[in-house]
C-alpha cells in the first residue's frame, strides 16, 4: 500500500481579503500609508465601493458618493477601481500559489486553493508552509491569510478567521461548530434572522433538523448543515500554468512624456519580475501595448537578447525602442507581457578553462544590451550571402567547454585580418589609364602604392528580378549588387579594401587589413 | 599508506596536460600564449592574465592580426573571449579565417552616441556646439568602459579585448586604475587595441606595432607571347604558368599577400623590455603559390559569383575561377 495514499489531503487556502483595495495597494504602495477608496467610476457622484481601514475609521464607508466621501473626510484619496489591476493581482496570487505547489485552483477573486499532499519534504511542518505561502504573497505586493483544512471550505473558513490557521486533520467538526456565522458571508437577511433566533455559531445550527432548516430558511441552510456533517464541495480543478506573464494598468488622464510613462513601466517590471522569479523564471522579449487617446492602438516587441529579470536593464530596452519610435499620441492604458524563460542550468567542470556563470552571463548580456542597444551585442558571424561584408548577429550563447585541444606548434606566421568600415566609406578614386592612382575621402586622401585586384563580386539580382519586367537587362541592372573590389596599399600606411559599384560607378571603402 | 598514495596522486597530477592547481588561476605568471613563436619568445610565453596589455599601431601595422592570434588561442583552448568594439570593425569572416571559434565570442559594439543622453545635452548645452559634439565623444567612451567593466564584473572570461579603434586618447587615471583591478579581480587578461598607449602606467606590458613590408606579387610579367598568354611569377626559380589577365592589361595583375610586421616591447612591467620580433601577417597560410591561394582563399569564396573570361578555360588556368578585370 503506497502510504502517501493513506495520509489525509491537505488543502491550503490563500485569501486576500479586500481583494480590489489589495490589489490598488500592489499598483500603487504609496496608497498603504492613506485613507483611501475605491470609487465604481468617475465623478463626484460615484457611489464608493471598497473601503480601506484608515477611511472606514474616519467615518467612509462603502455606497456613499464620492461628493459626500469628500465632505466628511476632505483628506481621503478616491481611486477609480481599475479591472486590469485585479486581474494582474489575481494572476500573480496564482503565480505565489503555483510557485509552491503544482495543483492550484483558482477560487475566485482574491482566493486561491492549493493541495499540500507531499510538499512537508520540502517546507516541514504545516505551520511552516503557512509561513512561507504568506512571504511568498507577499513578494509579489499582497498580504494574505492563510487556511490549512482537510477540504477547501474547511481551508477558507480557517482562511477567513484572519493570520494562518491550521486545522489539524479530524479536528474539523471541532472547528465548524467554533465557527461564528458571520465569517459565512451570508446575505444580511438571513444572518440577521438568525441572529434573531439566537444562532450565532456554526455548532448551533448543526443541532437543528436539516429537514426544517431548508423549508424555513432556504437552500442555503441546507448546505451550511452538510458542511458540517462532513460532505464537501468536491477536488481541486488544478490550473494551467501561463506561458504569458502580463500586468496592465488603466490611466486616470492620458500621458505624453516618456518620463512619467517611464515610472509607470518601472513599477509594472518590478512586480512582473518578481511573479517571474517567484516560478523561477527569468524575462525573454517583451510585449508592450499602448492604448491610446482616440481608440488607437501602439503594439510593439521589444527583443530581449539574454533573459533576464534585471528591471533597470529591461527599462532601458523599453525606454529605447519608445524613444527610437515614440507612440504618435497620449497614453491610456499600458500593458506590459513578458515570454518567460527557463534560466540556462550548466554545472562547471573541475578541469576545464573557467566560463562565466551562466545567471551572471545572462545578467550582464541584458545590461550590455540596454548600453549598446540589442543588435550590438551578441555573436558576430558571416552571413550566407555574396556580399564579403555581409553579417549577422545571433544571441551568444557559447558552447560547453571541451578538454583543450594537444598544444600546436607556434608558426612564425599569422593570418591577416580586416577592419571593418561600417557602413562603407565613399571615397573619390582618381584614375591614370584605367588604373586607380589617388584616393580621397572624409578620412583617407592618399596616393596609391600598390594594388590588387579587382575582384568582381556580384548577386542578389534575382531578388528583384521578379519585380521588374522590362526584360533582361533592366532585370539584372534593377537590384542587387555588383562591385569590382580592389586591394590598396597607400602611401599613408594603410592597406584598404576598396571596391567600385558598377551600377552607380562610385568608390567606397569597406575595410582596412590591420 | 593512503596518505603517501594521496601524495603521490597529487604530484602526478600536476603533471597532466591542462591540469593546474586552483591558486594558480590568479598568479601572474599564468598567461595566454598564441600560435605565433616570435610573440611567445618576446612576451616570455604571453600576455599576462589579469593584467591590462596594450597592442598600438598605425592603421595596418597588424595590430587587430595580433589580437586575433590572442582571440584564437583563447577560444580554441575553450575560453570564453569578449570585444568591446568601439569602431563597429569587428569583421567575423576574417577572424574566423584566423582560427577564432566566433561561438566563443561576446561581441559588443558601443553606438557612437547615445540617443538618451544627447536629448538631454541639447537642451542644456545648446548655445554651444563644440561643448556638445566634446561630451558626446566622452559620453560613448564612458559607455565604452562601462560595458568592459560589466564583461568583468561578470568574470569567467577569459580574454577581454577593447578596440579603440582610431580613437587613442589617454584614459583617465581613474578609469585605468578602476579597469586594472577589475581586471586583477576577474583574471581576465585585457588586451588594448589603440593606436597609441591608453592606459599609461596601469598597462602591465605595452607592445607597439609597425608595419615593416606590404607584400604584393607585382613582378610578373607575360611568360610567352600568343593566344595563351601566361604570367610567371619572377621570384620562384621555376615559374609556373599562372592563370593569364585580360589580354594585353597586365599592369595591375598583383595579389596582396600580407604583411611584415614588427613589434618593439615599449614597456613591460613583469619582465625586460626594448626587445622586438618580425613576423608576417598573411592572408592565406597555405605553402600554394599565391594565385592558388587567392583561388582557395574564403576572401572570394565558393559563394562568389566571379566573371570568368575566355582564357579561364585554358586548361592550365582551368580551376582558377578569379580573374584580372579591366
Amino acid at each position: 500500500m503506497n502510504p502517501a495514499s493513506a495520509s489525509p489531503r491537505r488543502i491550503a487556502c490563500l485569501l486576500v481579503k479586500d481583494f480590489p483595495l489589495a490589489a490598488a495597494m500592489r499598483a500603487n504602495p504609496e496608497l498603504r500609508t492613506v485613507a483611501f477608496a475605491l470609487s465604481i467610476g468617475k465623478g463626484p457622484r460615484a457611489p464608493l465601493g471598497y473601503v480601506s481601514g484608515a477611511a472606514r475609521s474616519a467615518g467612509i464607508v462603502a455606497g456613499m458618493t464620492v461628493a459626500q466621501a469628500n465632505a466628511v473626510a476632505p483628506d481621503l484619496t478616491v481611486v477609480p477601481r481599475n479591472p486590469a489591476l485585479e486581474q494582474a493581482a489575481a494572476d500573480a496570487l496564482l503565480d505565489a500559489a503555483q510557485s509552491f505547489s503544482p495543483v492550484v485552483e483558482d477560487g475566485g477573486p482574491g482566493r486561491v486553493y492549493l493541495d499540500l499532499a507531499g510538499l512537508s519534504g520540502l517546507y516541514g511542518a504545516e505551520d511552516n508552509m503557512a509561513g512561507e505561502l504568506a512571504r511568498r504573497v507577499r513578494q509579489v505586493g499582497m498580504e494574505a491569510e492563510i487556511g490549512i483544512a482537510a477540504n477547501k471550505e474547511v481551508a477558507y473558513l480557517a482562511a477567513r478567521c484572519g493570520g494562518n490557521r491550521i486545522i489539524d486533520a479530524g479536528r474539523e467538526r471541532e472547528f465548524l461548530h467554533w465557527v461564528p456565522l458571520e465569517l459565512l458571508g451570508l446575505e444580511s437577511e438571513v444572518e440577521l434572522q438568525f441572529e434573531r433566533l439566537g444562532i450565532r455559531r456554526l455548532g448551533d445550527l448543526s443541532r437543528l433538523d436539516a429537514r426544517e432548516l431548508g423549508s424555513r430558511m432556504g437552500a442555503g441552510a441546507v448546505e451550511i448543515v452538510r458542511l458540517i456533517s462532513g460532505h464537501t464541495g468536491g477536488p481541486l480543478v488544478a490550473r494551467c500554468a501561463a506561458e504569458i506573464f502580463s500586468e496592465k494598468i488603466e490611466l486616470e488622464y492620458a500621458i505624453e512624456l516618456l518620463e512619467p510613462l517611464g515610472f509607470i513601466l518601472r513599477g509594472m517590471l518590478e512586480r512582473l519580475c518578481a511573479r517571474l522569479k517567484l516560478r523561477g523564471l527569468v524575462a525573454g522579449d517583451l510585449t508592450l501595448s499602448l492604448e491610446l487617446v482616440g481608440h488607437r492602438r501602439d503594439q510593439r516587441r521589444i527583443r530581449v537578447a539574454a533573459a533576464s529579470n534585471e528591471v533597470r536593464s529591461l527599462l532601458t530596452l523599453i525606454i529605447l525602442d519608445l524613444e527610437k519610435s515614440p507612440p504618435p499620441q497620449g497614453v491610456e492604458a499600458v500593458q506590459l507581457g513578458a515570454h518567460a524563460r527557463i534560466p540556462r542550468p550548466a554545472q562547471s567542470d573541475m578541469f576545464l578553462p573557467p566560463a562565466p556563470a551562466p545567471e551572471r552571463l545572462q545578467t550582464t548580456l541584458a545590461r550590455l544590451a540596454a548600453l549598446c542597444g540589442p543588435e550590438r551585442v551578441g555573436t558576430l558571424l558571416p552571413a550566407n550571402s555574396h556580399r564579403p561584408e555581409a553579417t549577422e548577429r545571433v544571441d551568444f550563447a557559447p558552447p560547453a567547454a571541451a578538454a583543450p585541444p594537444p598544444e600546436q606548434d607556434a608558426m612564425g606566421v599569422n593570418r591577416i585580418v580586416l577592419r571593418a568600415i561600417r557602413p562603407a566609406q565613399e571615397v573619390e578614386v582618381m584614375s591614370s589609364r584605367g588604373m586607380p592612382e589617388f584616393v580621397r575621402g572624409a578620412r583617407i586622401c592618399a596616393r596609391v602604392v600598390s594594388i590588387a585586384g579587382p575582384w568582381r563580386r556580384q548577386g542578389e539580382w534575382w531578388k528583384a528580378a521578379l519585380e521588374c519586367e522590362d526584360g533582361l537587362a533592366n532585370r539584372i541592372l534593377s537590384g542587387g549588387f555588383a562591385h569590382d573590389y580592389y586591394e590598396m596599399a597607400l602611401d599613408d600606411g594603410g592597406v584598404y579594401r576598396v571596391f567600385r559599384d558598377l551600377r552607380s560607378d562610385r568608390w567606397y571603402v569597406d575595410g582596412i587589413y590591420d | 599508506m593512503a596518505a603517501a598514495l594521496s601524495i603521490a596522486g597529487a604530484a602526478s597530477i600536476d603533471t597532466l596536460p591542462g591540469v593546474f592547481r586552483g591558486r594558480e588561476l590568479t598568479r601572474k605568471e599564468r598567461r595566454l600564449r598564441t600560435a605565433l613563436a616570435p610573440i611567445n619568445a618576446l612576451l616570455e610565453g604571453g600576455i599576462p592574465r589579469g593584467r591590462i596589455s596594450e597592442i598600438v599601431g598605425r592603421r595596418s601595422s597588424g595590430k587587430t592580426s595580433l589580437a586575433a592570434a590572442f582571440i584564437s588561442a583563447a577560444t580554441r583552448h575553450g575560453e570564453v573571449a569578449a570585444v568591446i568594439d568601439l569602431a563597429n570593425a569587428f569583421d567575423p569572416s576574417t577572424m574566423a579565417e584566423a582560427g577564432v571559434d566566433l561561438s566563443r565570442v561576446l561581441w559588443a559594439a558601443v553606438p557612437a552616441s547615445n540617443a538618451v543622453w544627447e536629448r538631454a545635452t541639447e537642451d542644456l548645452q545648446s548655445s554651444s556646439y563644440f561643448r556638445g559634439a566634446k561630451t558626446r565623444v566622452d559620453n560613448s567612451m564612458r559607455s565604452f568602459l562601462r560595458a568592459a567593466e560589466m564583461v568583468l564584473e561578470a568574470g569567467g572570461f577569459g580574454l577581454l579585448v577593447m578596440d579603440f579603434g582610431d580613437r587613442g586618447f589617454t584614459l583617465p587615471s581613474s578609469s585605468a586604475l578602476r579597469l586594472a583591478r577589475m581586471a586583477e579581480r576577474s583574471g581576465t587578461a585585457v588586451l588594448v587595441v589603440a593606436p597609441r598607449p591608453v592606459c599609461g602606467t596601469f598597462a602591465a606590458l605595452s607592445l607597439e606595432l609597425a608595419s615593416m613590408r606590404r607584400l604584393f606579387i607585382r613582378r610578373i610579367r607575360w611568360a610567352r607571347p600568343g593566344p595563351k598568354h601566361y604570367l610567371k611569377d619572377l621570384r620562384q626559380p621555376h615559374p609556373r604558368p599562372v592563370p593569364r589577365t585580360m589580354a594585353g592589361e597586365a599592369t595591375a595583375a598583383a595579389l596582396f599577400e600580407g604583411m611584415e610586421i614588427r613589434a618593439t616591447l615599449r614597456r613591460n612591467k613583469l619582465g625586460r623590455c626594448g626587445q622586438s620580433a618580425q613576423w608576417r601577417s598573411l592572408v592565406s597560410l597555405s605553402e600554394s603559390y599565391p594565385w592558388e591561394r587567392a583561388r582557395t582563399s574564403d576572401r572570394f569564396g565558393v559563394h562568389a559569383r566571379v566573371f570568368k573570361l575566355d582564357e579561364a578555360r585554358d586548361a592550365d588556368a582551368g580551376t582558377f575561377q578569379a580573374q584580372h578585370l579591366p
